[in-house]
């Protein structure tokens, strides 16, 4: 029977980058177990691609203040995924949850800069509708190019992905935990399960409630006046028009249109149609109700539409906070279960694995090759 | 003794208007900290003099997420409220009338928060201040005719504190009659509300002229309501009824009396027909008035000349990780808006 130092259920962004973390941190042995045939190719890839800088959050300051952190860090480290080259725009809606002078105010709390917008930019919303706008310093990420960093960083650190497996049959005897890899018995020290939308569906229970949506997001060809640049309009009426450079087009999200259904009982799910890009369901009412506030965008062209489960707190659904749950499992001696959230959040998390593999008498003494 | 979960902000909204102020505020800092992990202060700077500006400034890095606005002119203390307000981002604003009161009940005002409750005031007992007996009768007698004709019940108990949730804030900030829901204890049905009665009296009011109480009670029924407007354009509708009735009586006497001095029914109908017009001239105007009114956004107008902040935030090196083992509970807010 194969033994690991950990087991990362889940080979998604989060997952990858606990795995090399932990390598990092001296554990040996760490298999990252993926059910599909890529790592990467669910929730990473299928999200707004927007590294957050904490715009969007002006309703709580600790998810932004976590985005503002980690921002410079993300592009710095992920620097080939990196798109700096869009102008992103924010704007204020009448009758929104926040005004322009309490934006302006958060902010500047951050220290997350704000400019005033072109002249053109200002020009193609409807004044009645949007009481302000302006420019931040905001940029999205190519998944394509993520994935392939996360790749050869997984395959630098030593860290071994199996792809198209299954974990199944979680159980503890002692410190040690055995669960099998599709038909192969296995045990690990640790198991992080950072299986997003997943996240209670691994045998591993998991206290606090989550909430799944099933979300479309519309892939757009944009209109020319917005070439360059994406917009969004906040808070109450909320929708974002942003590029999408792994399809090499733009993303439309709308908060009414977007989510399709939700549940947070997994008996609840609804029947889903298939996860990926496919024809549009709401994509003409997101695009209706855009140009109301952005008259151009009758000028944008659907392209189709992306299908995913969107995964978020039940208790913090309904505001603005976006914490990652960290949760240690009840059931077991060393099971973690990690909700990611914001991508460039991930610092935060990797930051409070030290003192998880530290206090662990299964520790194994550094390993020089894997920084 | 209740304690917010993180994700949980209260801003803090208070008029600043002497230095002694600041000290207040710490005091406050020290009882608030143990209930809100996530806190700034919002402060509104209303007329201070230079001396204590400097000193306001100088004393900011004392209290982490703090922002003074410093306003170029004095201006209504409830409207100074209103531009603290206007730039708070809290999930909760504890809105402060007066600094230089006991904190001890805030304790009390936190615990009464629970799901559904979207505003808490704490009512103290009026002590008489130092305005006229004429400003005291003029605006008992407002306040008596405010309430009867908005449906408000305007707080006319002493100064204390309040705590709104956002959506009742932004519900106050955005609606004609600001300046009086910050002193009503009823928001409307869809924001239910508590209240907590504490015994002690409260520190008067700033005195204020007859006059300068007359001009604000202006301003407010004009921010309030078309109703002067209505009368005007009620008016004009009458007076043209009036018009067009009186030149038919001028018409219909011409017909039946022949001895009419010369010239009369000419003027008269000139006259008549002339004011028919303008009436309805001013009842057109007066309404397209109030369709412009009702239209247009009423939000805040003002300057803040200087913003003072201290960068320094408890939030510092707070990771955005809601980690949870078998000990403690899983995360609830207690409100959303």
């Amino acid at each position: 029977m194969k033994h690991y130092d950990a087991l990362i259920i889940g080979g998604g962004f989060f997952g990858c980058m606990i795995a090399i973390a932990l390598r990092q941190q001296g554990l040996a042995r760490v298999v990252v177990a993926e059910r599909s045939n890529q790592i990467m190719r669910r929730a990473t890839q299928f999200n707004q691609a927007r590294i957050h800088r904490g715009y969007h959050y002006p309703r709580d300051s600790v998810t932004a203040r976590a985005s503002a952190r980690g921002y410079h860090r993300f592009i710095d480290d992920f620097r080939t995924a990196s798109r700096p080259d869009f102008i992103t725009h924010y704007g204020i809606a009448r009758n929104s949850k926040v005004t322009p002078s309490q934006f302006e105010h958060f902010c500047k709390s951050v220290g997350i800069p704000l400019s005033a917008p072109s002249l053109s930019m200002r020009r193609l919303v409807d004044s009645d509708l949007v009481q302000e706008v302006y420019q931040v310093e905001e940029c999205v990420f190519d998944c394509n190019r993520l994935m392939q960093d996360v790749r050869q960083r997984l395959q630098q650190a030593g860290v071994e992905v199996r792809l198209e497996t299954e974990v199944s049959g979680v159980s503890s005897k002692g410190a040690k935990h055995y669960f099998q890899l599709n038909n192969e018995q296995a045990s690990a020290d640790f198991v992080f399960n950072a299986t997003y939308a997943e996240i209670d569906r691994q045998g591993i229970a998991v206290r606090s409630k989550v909430k799944r949506e099933w979300v479309e997001v519309a892939l757009i060809k944009p209109p020319p006046d917005l070439a360059d640049s994406g917009i969004t309009i906040m808070d109450g009426p909320f929708f974002s028009v942003m590029p999408f450079p792994s399809r090499d087009c733009y993303s439309l999200t709308h908060v009414r249109y977007t989510p399709i259904a939700s549940w947070i009982d997994n008996k609840d799910a609804p029947a889903m149609g298939a996860f990926g890009i496919h024809k549009s369901i709401q994509a003409s009412a997101m695009q209706y109700d855009a140009m109301r506030y952005i008259p151009c965008m009758r000028q944008a062209e659907i392209l189709g539409s992306y299908y995913e489960i969107k995964a978020v707190l039940a208790a913090t659904d309904h505001s603005d906070a976006r914490p990652v749950l960290f949760e240690k499992s009840d059931d077991f001696p060393a099971v973690y279960s990690v909700l990611g959230s914001k991508i460039d959040n991930i610092y935060d998390v990797l930051e409070e694995l030290p003192e998880i593999v530290n206090r662990s008498s299964a520790v194994i003494p550094y390993y020089e090759g894997s920084r | 003794m209740v304690t917010l979960p993180l994700q949980e902000k209260v801003s803090i909204v208070a008029v600043l208007s002497d230095s002694a102020n600041f000290d207040a505020l710490l005091a406050l800092d020290t009882v608030l900290s143990p209930i809100a992990q996530n806190l700034d202060y919002v402060l509104i700077a209303n007329g201070l003099d230079e001396p204590t500006s400097r000193e306001l400034i100088k004393r900011i890095h004392e209290l982490p997420d703090t922002t003074i606005h410093f306003l170029p002119e004095t201006v209504d203390d409830d409207f100074a409220r209103l531009i603290a307000i206007d730039n708070a981002v809290g999930d909760w604003l504890l809105c402060i009338d007066d600094l230089n009161q006991s904190w001890d009940v805030l304790p009390q005002l936190f615990a009464a928060l629970e799901p559904g409750i979207d505003h808490v005031t704490v009512r103290t007992q009026r002590s008489i201040g130092k305005q006229s007996w004429l400003y005291r009768l003029l605006s008992n007698a407002y306040m008596r005719a405010y309430n009867k004709v908005t449906g408000l019940t305007i707080d006319r108990e002493g100064r204390g504190c309040k705590l709104y949730s956002r959506a009742a804030a932004q519900y106050i900030l955005h609606n004609r009659r600001a300046e009086m829901l910050l002193h009503s204890l009823n928001l409307g049905n869809f924001f239910p509300g508590k209240i907590i009665n504490d015994n002690r009296v409260a520190p008067p009011e700033n005195a204020r002229s007859t006059r300068e109480g007359l001009i604000k009670g202006w301003r407010i029924l004009m921010r309030s309501t078309t109703l002067p407007l209505r009368i005007v354009t009620s008016a004009a509708i009458a007076s043209c009824i009036f018009n067009a009735s009186y030149a038919i009586l001028v018409v219909v006497i011409h017909s039946i009396n022949s001895s009419v001095a010369p010239g009369w029914t000419t003027l008269s109908l000139q006259v008549s027909l002339m004011f028919f017009v303008i009436s309805l001239l001013l009842a057109l105007i007066g309404e397209y008035l109030v369709q412009i009114d009702r239209s247009v956004n009423h939000r805040l107008r003002y300057t803040i000349m200087r913003e003072v902040r201290n960068m320094h935030s408890r939030l510092d090196g707070k990771r955005n990780v809601w980690r949870t083992d078998a000990t403690q509970e899983p995360l609830t807010k207690i409100t959303g808006t």
